[in-house]
């Protein structure tokens, strides 16, 4: 169990953090709901816009990159500031069909119900708990001592470029990974919540109505422009997932993020979980825009202590969160965007390496 | 089949079950209020009937098809970024609509209640909200049958559209109960009275008069037993009232009702004690096997505030995550299954240990 403080200054930290929670719940309202349609309303004007331009190109290749630049921007917003913070339930106060958890679908190839099992379940209750949290590393990157160092992570780093690459893929067929779908016994620790066969039909009939649509859809309503759009969407969808992989990397895996064993978290109080979700996050910091890219992922610590409070509500509790991390001594991890992806990829190549006697890994 | 291809290709291309639903957001910007699968309706008027009762009037969008007297719509507001959506007889003609396109929803304030109270002052005239196509059964056949309406406070509703659509046609005796001073429509009603010798009302104070009774019947409305007998009114009134008619000899298919609130949960024989623990608020309430609870009824006993809307499993607002446990449908009469899903929690009874999402 963790205990870096006693039981009553955890205690009353939940309590300070429960309070932070409780005033920006109670002040939801028009505003965010208004806010939450005026991005997609601009995430849909990016969008229409950038496959039309796109296809402009025909004339000036200009028009194809500004169309290609367009398209990614609202697929960033898509995936981002809408669909991750729609999924995590941060709207369905709104009780808007479209706006809504339990109906929401997004332009990746993840399938939205799948996201909200591992994402919302999986890897927010268990952050970064190592055999727990498969968003730690995605079975794919050993990012921390606890893992037993393997042949393969010797070229992890080609590894981490190529999960970046096909990001959406990666996160699309991780549940199957997990369950063991297609190669792998079955674990038994885990409980299935819903069959092979259902994961299977749910993968497939996501992946291809996004092919149809970037590949051959669009492509072929463009007639003559068939290649540039086919790959105009295609570096779209490169540009969202190196973008969507980058800042997620930088959430998690900064140098100074903590990790945890299952055994610590047994019986876990809620000012423990606070206390195990700020640790094993660190934040970005940045303009208002920059933070509207990253869906607020910026705001990683906040996001992870209140995932379902509307994100944009976050850079305003950055400061309130961090006074409690001060009061209680805890590190509250916070950068620019260059100096915490620089720690990420030293992160990467660390654990590359086989540990060395003198590489002592704090733990918390 | 078709519907499935545009269902495919709205999920595929726009990733929404309506085209329009991906450009709900764009389309709002040049028609304030505009829902892809909603109606949009303009608000005329803001009548007060009485200091409780208050009606709507509508000017709906070309696209809206149109109503049976007697049928209701959901009518979609949006309090504070919040989309409530609750449910309301019309009150007003199909004749109105036809040369108008204008509808009447004629609204009772409930006391504590969510919206009828705040819909009042929070919306001017000229502004848009949003209703649903005209639903519910609860409407006169074509045959020539004489019928008997019986009313009961804001129950009234459904009958004011069916006079007016009916007068000229049929036997129609209304007794009409509520208390002193708060019968609605008066002078509306005696005119139709005095203008068609086939219309007859009673106007009933029921603080005088009590409820209704065989000797209300047989005073009123000697020959009810010829007639198809329409109820509206509160759950209570209505159980009654069907009770009594049924021991008067009247058969079950001439007996058609409409609840405006939920229906009382029926015993229903099944063993539900046991507890419910809302997760996220984590808190238990013990069921009792005696006065069956909805989760719904449960859950606001704790004081949590689920979104509702008709709580009467119609509108599927309050659907909550159940995270185990057994519950029993009293709308589709049937156990659930033990694991995760979704239930409507407004018309859904535990049955032993359940966990809820709320
Ligand atoms: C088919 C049909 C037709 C109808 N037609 C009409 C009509 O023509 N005219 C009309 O006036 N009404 C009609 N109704 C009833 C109408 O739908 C309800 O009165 C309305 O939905 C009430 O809305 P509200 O937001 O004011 O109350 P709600 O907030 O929905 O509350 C409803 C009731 O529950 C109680 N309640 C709410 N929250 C709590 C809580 N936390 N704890 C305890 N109690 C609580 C309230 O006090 C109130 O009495 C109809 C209903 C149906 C089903
Ligand atoms: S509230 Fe309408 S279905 Fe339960
Ligand atoms: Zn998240």
């Amino acid at each position: 169990m963790n205990n870096q403080l006693n039981t009553e200054q955890f205690e009353n930290m939940a309590q300070e953090l429960d309070a932070i929670r409780e005033n920006a719940h109670k002040d939801l309202g028009q505003k965010d709901a208004n806010y939450i349609r005026k991005i997609i309303r601009i995430q849909r004007i990016l969008e229409i816009t950038g496959r039309i331009v796109m296809v402009l190109g025909f004339f000036n290749y200009v028009y194809w990159i500004v169309g290609v630049v367009a398209l990614s921007v609202a697929k960033i917003l898509d995936n981002m500031e809408i669909g991750h913070n729609v999924l995590h339930g941060q709207y369905d106060w709104m009780n808007d069909e479209n706006i809504n958890s339990r109906t929401f679908e997004w332009d990746i190839a993840c399938d939205a119900s799948s996201w909200k099992r591992v994402h919302n379940y999986e890897h927010h209750t268990y952050t970064n708990i190592i055999g727990k949290d498969r968003d730690f590393g995605y079975g794919l990157l050993r990012l921390s001592s606890d893992i037993p160092w393997r042949r393969k992570n010797l070229w992890q780093f080609l590894t981490y470029f190529n999960l970046s690459i096909l990001f959406e893929w990666g996160i699309a067929y991780h549940e199957m990974a997990a369950e063991r779908v297609f190669i792998g016994r079955k674990k038994s620790n885990r409980k299935q919540q819903i069959s092979d066969k259902q994961l299977k039909k749910k993968f497939f009939g996501k992946a291809t109505r996004q092919i149809f649509k970037d590949y051959i859809f669009f492509p072929l309503l463009s007639g003559p422009m068939f290649i540039y759009v086919f790959f105009g969407n295609l570096l779209a969808n490169v540009i969202r997932n190196l973008w969507t992989s980058t800042i997620i990397f930088c959430g998690h895996f900064t140098e100074n993020v903590k990790t945890f064993s299952q055994k610590e978290c047994e019986n876990e109080t809620r000012g423990q979980w606070y206390y195990r979700q700020m640790l094993g996050s660190s934040n970005l910091t940045g303009h208002k825009w920059f933070h509207i890219m990253t869906g607020h992922l910026s705001c990683q610590i906040e996001h992870h202590l209140f995932p379902d409070i509307p994100a944009h509500r976050y850079v305003d509790m950055v400061p309130k969160v961090k006074a409690v991390a001060e009061k209680y001594g805890i590190e509250y991890n916070s950068g620019s965007f260059f100096h915490q992806y620089a720690t990420v990829l030293r992160r990467v190549y660390r654990f590359s390496l086989p540990d060395r006697k003198a590489v002592i890994v704090s733990k918390a | 089949m078709i519907d499935k291809t545009k269902k495919w290709f709205a999920m595929s291309l726009f990733n929404h079950r309506q085209v329009l639903g991906f450009f709900e957001p764009l389309i709002q910007v040049f028609l304030p209020n505009y829902m892809a699968n909603k109606y949009r309706a303009r608000i005329l008027k803001l009548r007060n009937e009485n200091s409780e009762v208050y009606s709507l009037v509508l000017k709906v969008n070309k696209n809206w098809k149109g109503f049976k007297s007697g049928q209701h719509v959901e009518l979609v507001v949006e309090k504070n970024g919040t989309k409530l959506s609750r449910i309301f007889s019309i009150s007003s003609s199909p004749q109105l609509f036809k040369s108008k396109r204008v509808i009447e929803l004629s609204i009772q304030r409930q006391l504590k209640g969510r919206i009828t109270e705040w819909l009042p002052s929070a919306v001017k005239t000229g502004q848009y909200v949003n209703i649903s196509a005209a639903i519910g059964d609860f409407t006169i056949d074509n045959s020539n049958k004489p019928v008997l309406l019986i009313a009961a406070g804001t129950g009234i509703t459904p009958f004011r559209s069916i006079l007016a659509n009916n007068a000229n046609d049929r036997d129609i005796h209304l007794l009409y109960y509520a208390k002193p001073e708060k019968h609605l429509f008066i002078s509306e009603l005696k005119s139709i009275q005095s203008l068609h010798s086939n219309v007859s009302i009673t106007f009933i104070n029921s603080t005088i008069n009590g409820r209704i009774s065989e000797n209300h019947l047989s005073q009123y409305c000697p020959d009810f037993n010829n007639r198809q007998c329409y109820i509206c009114g509160p759950s209570e009134m209505i159980q009654s009232t069907k009770n009594l008619l049924l021991s008067k000899g009247l058969s079950n298919q001439n007996i058609y009702f409409e609840y405006f609130g939920s229906a009382p949960i029926k015993d229903i024989g099944i063993e539900t004690s046991g507890t419910v623990s809302f997760f996220k608020s984590s808190i238990q309430v013990l069921t009792k096997n005696k006065n069956k609870q909805s989760l719904l009824e449960m859950a606001e006993s704790a004081d949590l505030k689920p979104i509702t809307g008709c709580r009467m499993g119609l509108c599927h607002q309050c659907v909550c995550e159940k995270k185990q446990g057994t519950v029993y449908n009293t709308l589709t009469k049937t156990f659930s299954d033990t694991g995760k899903e979704d239930v409507q929690l407004c018309i859904c009874v535990p049955v032993g240990d359940v966990s809820i999402n709320l």
